[in-house]
């Protein structure tokens, strides 16, 4: 019985003698095995990039949005009714359990000014407990109270993105700047957030139904549950109270919509997996093809290398020396083209998070499947091609020219 | 103890081309005692070379016996014969059938890698066969940077290297120019000397003169089987050349 050393030795040699059409061969491997690296990889960094972002928003908050209006077969789609009014948003909180704190929130993009900087961005009316539902913080001086809410005070709260542009080199806290044309005195700063959710610009929301839309109605409702587990629960008593007092019978449908956070989270992450899984499959379709193409050259090899095979033969290799002599070779090939397909796989991981300033983790459990994979792939496709040549006749393979 | 590397009784052995069933041996019996040195000869298809696939255990007899240094081989499945064949058979071709791209002495070392010998004995024994056939100083060459006659003499160092009952070299002057095949020949004999017994096929009676004993073949059998009067010596004719 000939040992593995020398099995693998000879099959490293005969890689060598033909050095383009090895790599030629191992190049399907490497493609594929490299194209299921990067993917699972990438795939992970995004579904992590956007479960952060999710997180960020707070997993436990819920928003409440108005519903659609139809008018003769026309339907405006969410948010287009304008049925929700700040006194839904504060009957929520003493009557849902389950739910935390409450802000009611009126949007409008505006032009903000500030001496001879300006900026656009969404201007977010709402209560202090805004901070709450997002589990947000105060970097400097205070957020405006609920005094200034029922006043209609015109004071500003300013997320990070907005002082580094119009404060590129003043404290903000105190400055006074115009939102359209209304002017605003800065009271605080937000902490930083990031994945520029800092661009914001907080104002009490009867400022922002007076001054900036002019209605008496709000956007939405931002609420947070008491934890994540108990978010359902919370969706079910808003559920209730609003159609009380919107006052919707039973066989009619509601006109708000709430959206749970959690469960927007899990079936983003849900879909990314899915995506991840479906790129990693139709990159190993191609791990798949530079299999058969093992097969291809083993087969050209056992042919071109008949003598070879007779000579071995007859000075004693018996069946199974030359059939593992064959798979030794095949599985030599896929395993190179695994390992330099993991390297490639792993660099254009790493170059894709570079770009997309991801973070675009190593994968060790998707790496060493790749592996044994590329490792199987020879095993299953080396396996005929070297059945062939330990079959041969020694007396014809010795005789072939 | 002196007693016959080769019996065979009454070996036959019929091959089917398509429809036509060709009868390459017929009722075939020869013993060849140990340390003879044997010339087969006879035309082509006239089962020479079937023959020869017989005693080298590449092949199996349709009838008849085979006894090789006492073991029967005549019924051996294919890892059994490729055993006998590492163990007892060197073998000798006419186109010197080496491994390209391969050490000299890896090749001669083939043998032993299936014999599962360690590497240090490996390299002992190639070397000490490869100083036999007067090759010690080629050792690390490749293949392709011997002649002809070189390459040839590697190959019988490969024969040597598991200390084999019987050397079985077929045509193997077939590719050589007269001088050199002379020089094969000596070794041959030189190795004969040594106590190794050689059946040697060949259709030249040049170099069947070399040999002790001549076995003619036609048509699948022996039709004459006679001791050389007087072997001539190849080491005597070399030095008459020079």
């Amino acid at each position: 019985m000939i040992d593995f050393g020398m099995t693998v030795r000879i099959a490293l040699r005969a890689l060598r003698v033909h050095k383009l059409r090895s790599l030629l061969t191992m190049l399907g491997i490497i493609i594929g095995v490299g194209a299921v690296v990067a993917m699972v990889s990438v795939g992970q960094g995004a579904t992590a990039q956007v479960t952060q972002r999710i997180a960020s928003l707070g997993s436990n908050v819920l928003q409440v949005f108005s519903g659609s209006s139809a008018s003769g077969g026309v339907r405006g789609g969410a948010g287009s009714m304008q049925s929700l009014t700040l006194d839904d948003a504060r009957a929520i909180a003493p009557v849902c359990p389950d739910v935390a704190a409450v802000a009611p929130i009126v949007s409008r993009g505006a032009q903000i000014v500030y001496g001879n900087q300006n900026w656009f961005t969404s201007v977010t009316g709402t209560t202090p407990e805004y901070l709450d539902v997002r589990s947000w913080e105060i970097a400097q001086g205070d957020m405006f109270t609920e005094d200034d809410v029922d006043a209609g005070t015109k004071v500003c709260v300013l997320g990070q993105t907005i002082v580094d542009n119009l404060f590129p080199d003043e404290d903000p806290v105190g400055a006074i700047l115009r939102i359209g044309n209304v002017p605003f005195t800065v009271v605080g700063v937000l902490a930083v957030k990031g994945s520029d959710q800092d661009d914001i610009i907080l104002i009490p929301v009867v400022t922002a139904m007076r001054r900036l839309t002019g209605r008496t109605n709000i956007s939405r409702i931002m609420v947070s549950a008491v934890n994540q587990k108990r978010g359902d629960a919370a969706q079910e008593q808003i559920t209730e109270l609003l159609r009380s007092r919107h006052s919707i019978r039973n066989s009619e449908d509601d006109d708000f919509t709430v959206r749970n956070m959690a469960d927007i989270a899990s079936a983003v992450q849900q879909s990314s997996r899915v995506l991840t899984l479906l790129l990693a499959s139709i990159a190993s379709v191609s791990l798949l093809v530079g299999g058969i193409g093992i097969m291809n050259i083993m087969l050209v090899s056992v042919t071109e290398r008949t003598r070879e095979i007779g000579i071995r033969m007859a000075v004693g290799a018996k069946g199974r020396d030359v059939l593992l002599q064959f798979l030794v070779e095949a599985v030599v090939t896929s395993l190179l083209g695994g390992l330099i397909g993991i390297l490639f796989g792993v660099g254009v991981s790493q170059l894709i998070g570079l770009l997309a300033k991801w973070n675009t983790p190593m994968v060790p459990g998707a790496i060493l499947l790749a592996f044994i994979f590329s490792a199987v792939v020879g095993i299953f496709f080396g396996y005929y091609p070297a059945r062939r040549a330990a079959n041969l006749d020694p007396i014809e393979a010795l005789r072939y020219e | 103890m002196v007693g016959n590397v080769i019996t065979v009784e009454s070996a036959s052995k019929t091959y089917k081309v398509g429809e036509t069933e060709v009868r390459a041996l017929r009722d075939v019996s020869i013993t060849i005692p140990s340390g003879q040195f044997v010339a087969i000869m006879g035309p082509s298809g006239s089962g020479k070379s079937t023959f020869m696939n017989l005693l080298g255990c590449l092949d199996r007899p349709d009838s008849g016996s085979i006894l090789l240094d006492g073991i029967d081989i005549t019924n051996l499945d294919r890892n059994e014969r490729a055993g006998i064949r590492n163990k007892k058979i060197g073998f000798v071709f006419q186109n010197f059938s080496l491994l390209a791209r391969t050490p000299v002495l890896e090749n001669v070392e083939l043998p032993l890698v299936y014999a599962g010998a360690s590497a240090a004995e490996r390299k002992e024994r190639a070397q000490d066969a490869l100083t036999r056939v007067g090759l010690a100083a080629k050792i690390n060459n490749q293949i392709t940077q011997l002649s002809g006659g070189e390459q040839q003499r590697v190959a019988i160092a490969r024969s040597l290297v598991n200390r084999p009952s019987l050397i079985l070299a077929d045509e193997p002057t077939g590719n050589l120019d007269t001088r050199t095949s002379i020089g094969i020949m000596a070794i041959f004999q030189r190795l004969n000397r040594e106590g190794i017994s050689v059946v040697l096929v060949t259709h030249e009676p040049d170099i069947a003169c070399f040999t002790m004993r001549t076995v003619m073949f036609r048509d699948g059998r022996i039709v004459k089987d006679e001791l050389v009067a007087e072997p001539r010596s190849a080491d005597a004719e070399l030095e008459r050349a020079a």
